[in-house]
């Protein structure tokens, strides 16, 4: 009676760590440098891309056959997961900044591309209870406004915008990425924020009032293919004080991508979702 | 129980006890001490730290006021659809915090289903606000007290509130001198379990509250922002969490945390 329960508590917790040995990312398993690891490509990509992502995915897969999945979250939020050594293999971000984070960690595997361009704009929700048609008009007394929080690139942009203009803001919330400044506009719960002129949103719900471009600020989308995680490195990130080991060893998929991004093909999906294309 | 069989559960016990003490270990290994001192006297610390702490024990009262007599109404057992209404209202204990805070901003936002009326009539906006930060705190926090409470109310001795309530002492004169001093140790467990899930809350903040310093952006907030922009004063913060929840967890632990014992060892 004893034995065979015993025996199947001993299978059991064994089922249970081979079964989480195989989900967890198996850092010890040697691969080849330079040789494409997957014909998946995980692309790392900042929320200004949240609307135009399955149209760059379904023109590079047509492309290369390769697939691509997308992870769309705030720049900083997706440095920080590849500084901590996350299975990217291209990230995408809005400014320059974060792409150097990811350079800093050694985990760039080539030089950053701009790949396409975009302006800030305010989104006025149609709920907004105060009249909003410019920047000044955001200083105005009991205006609900959403901004980007510092280090997310639309909240930097804004700010930057902002004093251009010469405008005070006191925003009621700071946002981890622009698809949460939309999204609280679009729902009403704030009267405006300041996004991209390339978010998709819905005209039902709000409406995009355009930034001049004397105190507009460009924001560049930036791709740049990742390097594995080295094997058998200490895979410290940005946490560690020594220099991380990981010496931005090419990733042949991730490369791909990044070329498609600057391909015609990729070009013609960017403008068709209000991008403009690098000079 | 033999002693090799005693030796491999206390082995089988060392792996677990491992995995859920190592991260806090390692929160010390590479907290930077010396960038402690500046750390933690910033005034943006403090202010997080502040805001925490009024926002979390805000929110426990809130839990107590309005638990007390949901638990008491729970445990007497004879409402109609009781599992129903037990279910719905102990919902956010298991609800991602997350969706309790899309659904607060749907009932409370300024647009929203009972928001609206408060906005027009009273002026009231609580999305973005402390109070909405409290508010999701309670949302979360005080179904964990009505569960440990409504346990408490259930396996109370009835028998003394009947011999009360024989001697002529009014409900609320019974519930205050006779069934509430009795429960007094389950309730401070309850209290603090509240407190404590309040103190953590994150989701519903996030979602419900938005994330501003000195409004809304409590501790757990400002953990995940520095995390993106600074792991090492992310790791400070983090460890003034784990220092005030261990201070709690050892001054009431035990009281509030240890296994139940019977009424008689109270």
């Amino acid at each position: 009676m004893r034995l065979p329960r015993l025996a199947f508590v001993t299978a059991f917790v064994a089922a249970l760590l081979v079964s989480l040995g195989s989900c967890a990312e198996t850092g010890v398993t040697p691969t080849q440098p330079s040789t494409p690891r997957a014909e998946t490509v995980r692309v790392y990509a900042a929320s200004s891309l949240s609307g135009a992502a399955i149209d760059l995915r379904d023109a590079y897969e047509a492309a290369s056959g390769n697939n691509a999945v997308f992870e769309i979250a705030g720049s900083p939020q997706l440095a920080t997961q590849i500084e901590n050594g996350a299975p990217a293999d291209v990230f995408v971000s809005a400014d320059i900044a974060n792409i150097d984070r990811v350079t800093a960690a050694n985990r760039a595997a080539g030089t950053p591309v701009v790949v396409a361009r975009t302006f800030l704009a305010i989104l006025v929700s149609a709920k907004s209870r105060v009249s909003i048609g410019s920047l000044s008009d955001l200083a105005q007394p009991g205006a609900l406004i959403a901004l980007g929080a510092p280090g997310v690139p639309v909240g930097d942009y804004a700010r930057a915008s902002l004093e251009r203009a010469g405008v005070r803001v006191q925003p009621v919330t700071f946002e981890a990425n622009v698809s949460g400044i939309v999204a609280k506009v679009q729902l009403g719960e704030v009267d405006a924020g300041i996004v991209y002129r390339s978010d998709p949103f819905d005209p039902a719900l709000a409406k995009q009032v355009t930034i001049p471009a004397s105190v507009n600020v460009e924001a560049q989308l930036s791709a740049v293919a990742v390097s594995p995680v080295n094997t058998g490195v200490k895979q410290e990130g940005s946490l560690s004080t020594d220099v991380a080991q990981t010496t931005g060893e090419l990733n042949a998929a991730g490369q791909s991508f990044v070329s498609f991004l600057a391909s015609p093909n990729a070009q013609a999906v960017f403008k068709k979702h209000g991008f403009e294309i690098p000079l | 129980m033999s002693l090799a069989r005693r030796s491999a559960v206390v082995a089988l016990a060392i792996i677990p006890a491992t995995f859920l003490t190592l991260p806090l270990v390692a929160l010390l290994a590479r907290a930077p001490w010396q960038r402690a001192g500046a750390l933690l006297s910033s005034g943006a610390v403090v202010q997080s730290l502040r805001l925490t702490i009024i926002c979390s024990l805000t929110a426990t009262v809130l839990s107590v006021l309005g638990g007390l007599p949901l638990s008491w109404v729970l445990a007497k057992r004879n409402l109609p659809l009781l599992p129903v209404v037990r279910a719905l209202i102990i919902l956010p204990v298991v609800l991602p915090p997350v969706v309790g805070g899309v659904a607060l901003l749907l009932a409370f936002g300024r647009n929203g289903v009972a928001g609206q009326f408060l906005d027009r009539w009273f002026g009231v906006r609580l999305p973005f606000t402390t109070a909405g930060a409290i508010l999701a705190e309670t949302f979360v926090a005080m179904p964990f007290f009505v569960l440990s409470m409504e346990g408490a109310f259930a396996t109370a001795d009835q028998r003394l509130s009947d011999v009360a309530a024989t001697l002529g002492a009014p409900p609320l004169r019974t519930f205050t001198s006779v069934l509430f001093p009795s429960l007094r140790t389950p309730f401070f467990a309850a209290a603090v379990l509240a407190w404590a899930r309040a103190l953590g809350e994150f989701g519903a903040t996030i979602t419900f509250a938005g994330s501003f310093p000195g409004v809304s952006q409590t501790m757990p907030l400002s953990v995940y922002r520095e995390f993106e922009r600074d792991p090492e004063a992310a790791i400070m913060l983090s460890l003034v969490l784990v220092v005030l929840s261990l201070v709690v967890l050892v001054a009431t632990g035990r009281r509030a945390f240890s296994p139940l014992k019977k009424s008689s060892t109270r």
